[in-house]
């Protein structure tokens, strides 16, 4: 998979830009709020119709005007593909490849896989557990569509079971068969969410393990721990134990969405113990992991998106990464950096074919 | 928008609360009111005022009627031991115009959903477990949308009956007829193999 050609309209900051790439490796250089990383999202957005940092559509356009549209050309196994989004308030999302509309958007996404390693990307040692059920959610959704439909499934349900909890709480008013034929529906979605959860960490930790082996170049084993009540039993007895605590609480205390991935370092907890320069290691590894992951169940090397990455990682981890993604497995690699001087340094023993393009406003 | 006269604007306000209409459709119905004989307007101001103010609702199945029991329950004709159980009078219209049923019906007016506010309680849940404890009922088939709201309506039910000597049927789901095998979603077509029926039977 290679991007030849990007281009932007109205999206975030830049009125109209044009880019021809020809190399598998692309720096984008130039100060800091240039555009560099607007690039990077725009290809994030023409991959998966969604900004990597921004939720809201609405956002990414250019201030003062009043639509966006991203155009890229991709070439795919020896075909030339055209993929063109763009963003109206008001109307629908157009999502179009070679001129042709998707009859469902999810039809698109996966198509082209994409990476992206950002900054923002510590938040997912930092915040809480959805940040971290939300990437495993996403690993998983895009292989496993059961456990797509599952989790919708779960979420609605659980939804209409915290308003009923919530009605007892207020009115104590509580119709008991309807508690149950939820709990009935939700047990096996609980058990399927939970297997496949457990299943994807066996074969995941393995790769993520030894991606962090090689950037890290030592000893230190990470691992992504599930921690989930459904250890202790099966599903149906234990939200049937747990009622009457729902009950109190007026919400659901037992079921999938309360689980938590612990990301640790020879079994210590990252978030607690783990120095900044270990997080990032971290990150960097379970990113790579994912693309790994991604390129194994798709057949196609993700684009890998490096955001700023290099800036803040020391010489000896930026060549272990440099020695990685160089490799076959890794796709074509777009990053953006605010010292071309550095990124020529990284790169000059690589034999890496480089492209560099100036950003500025 | 402007208007020239009150009388329109009213009549504008008034249709535009309808689903659907929007304020200039509600301005071309209006107008094309206007247009018609006096006697036209007449009739349809009685059409609405009638129907708001004889309608009545069967005392058996709650569907609408224009009598306490409606025809398809006075009828000798239909067999009063099977019960098909429906979200609302769309659903007895579409079940009726396909001539296969010939059992009585159940309007159960909506689906449960707490989030919208919608509770077992609020449908005709309590007077359906009536009309089966009366023991003239040897069926009853469940003909709720396959969505979730209509899942949880179907198992509230089927446990509410739980015990009592009545089969607990629900309309099969599959492929449409005269529809393209390629173009089923896969869902339906993997419920479709799932349940798989023998062939011709």
């Amino acid at each position: 998979m290679y991007l030849r050609r990007l281009q932007l309209n109205n999206f975030r900051n830049a009125v109209s830009r044009d880019y021809v790439f020809e190399a598998p490796v692309v720096a984008l250089t130039g100060r800091n709020g240039a555009g560099k990383t607007n690039v990077l999202d725009a290809l994030h957005y023409i991959c998966l119709t969604r900004s990597y940092f921004n939720s809201q559509d609405q956002q990414l356009i250019r201030f003062g005007e009043d639509y966006f549209n991203l155009t890229a050309q991709i070439e795919d196994e020896g075909e030339e593909y055209k993929v063109f989004c763009a963003y109206q308030p008001g109307n629908k999302k157009v999502v179009k490849l070679n001129g042709q509309d998707y009859p469902r958007l999810a039809d698109h996404i996966g198509r082209f896989p994409v990476v992206m390693i950002a900054p923002t990307d510590l938040n997912l040692i930092h915040e809480g557990s959805d940040e971290r059920r939300r990437f495993i959610d996403m690993l998983l959704s895009q292989t496993d569509r059961d456990y797509l439909l599952a989790l919708m499934k779960y979420n609605k349900l659980l939804l209409q079971r915290n308003t009923l909890l919530k009605s007892w709480a207020q009115e104590r008013k509580l119709d008991k068969a309807l508690l149950e034929v939820l709990d009935e529906q939700l047990a096996p979605l609980n058990r399927l969410i939970y297997t496949r959860r457990a299943a994807l960490l066996d074969q995941f930790n393995p790769v993520f393990e030894e991606l962090h082996l090689e950037i890290c170049q030592g000893h230190e084993k990470a691992g992504i721990q599930y921690e989930s009540g459904f250890h202790q039993g099966d599903a149906a007895t234990l939200m049937r134990q747990g009622v009457q605590a729902d009950l109190e609480a007026g919400r659901s205390l037992t079921g999938v969405h309360r689980d938590d991935f612990v990301f640790t370092i020879n079994g210590q907890p990252v978030k607690k113990f783990g120095s900044q320069g270990q997080q990032k290691s971290f990150i960097i590894a379970l990113k790579l992991a994912q693309s790994d992951f991604l390129g194994m169940l798709t057949g196609k090397a993700p684009f890998l998106l490096l955001d700023d990455v290099f800036e803040k990682l020391d010489p000896q981890r930026v060549a272990s990464l440099l020695q990685l993604v160089g490799q076959e497995r890794f796709g074509q690699i777009l990053l953006t950096d605010t010292d071309r001087g550095r990124v020529e340094a990284i790169f000059r023993h690589t034999g890496a074919e480089v492209q560099y393009i100036g950003v500025s406003s | 928008m402007n208007y020239p006269s009150r009388l329109i604007e009213e009549a504008v306000n008034a249709f535009s609360r309808f689903p659907g209409i929007g304020r200039k459709s509600a301005l071309r119905l209006t107008l094309y009111l206007l247009r018609q004989p006096g006697e036209e307007s007449q009739q349809l101001a009685k059409a609405i005022s009638d129907l708001r103010s004889k309608v009545v609702y069967c005392s058996s199945c709650h569907n609408i009627s224009d009598e306490p029991v409606c025809r398809i329950c006075a009828s000798k004709t239909r067999d009063k031991g099977t019960i098909c159980v429906v979200a609302d009078l769309r659903d007895v219209i579409a079940i009726e115009n396909t001539g296969q049923y010939t059992g009585v019906y159940h309007v159960l007016g909506g689906l449960i959903a707490p989030m919208e506010g919608v509770s077992p309680d609020q449908l005709k849940i309590q007077s359906l477990l009536d009309r089966v404890a009366s023991g003239e009922v040897k069926e009853i088939l469940l003909a709720l949308s396959a969505t979730m709201e209509g899942d949880t309506t179907g198992f509230y039910i089927s446990k509410k009956l739980a015990g009592q000597p009545v089969r607990i049927s629900t309309i099969a789901r599959g492929i449409a007829i005269g529809g393209e095998l390629e173009y089923a979603d896969e869902l339906t077509l993997g419920r479709s193999i799932l349940n798989r029926v023998p062939f011709g039977g």
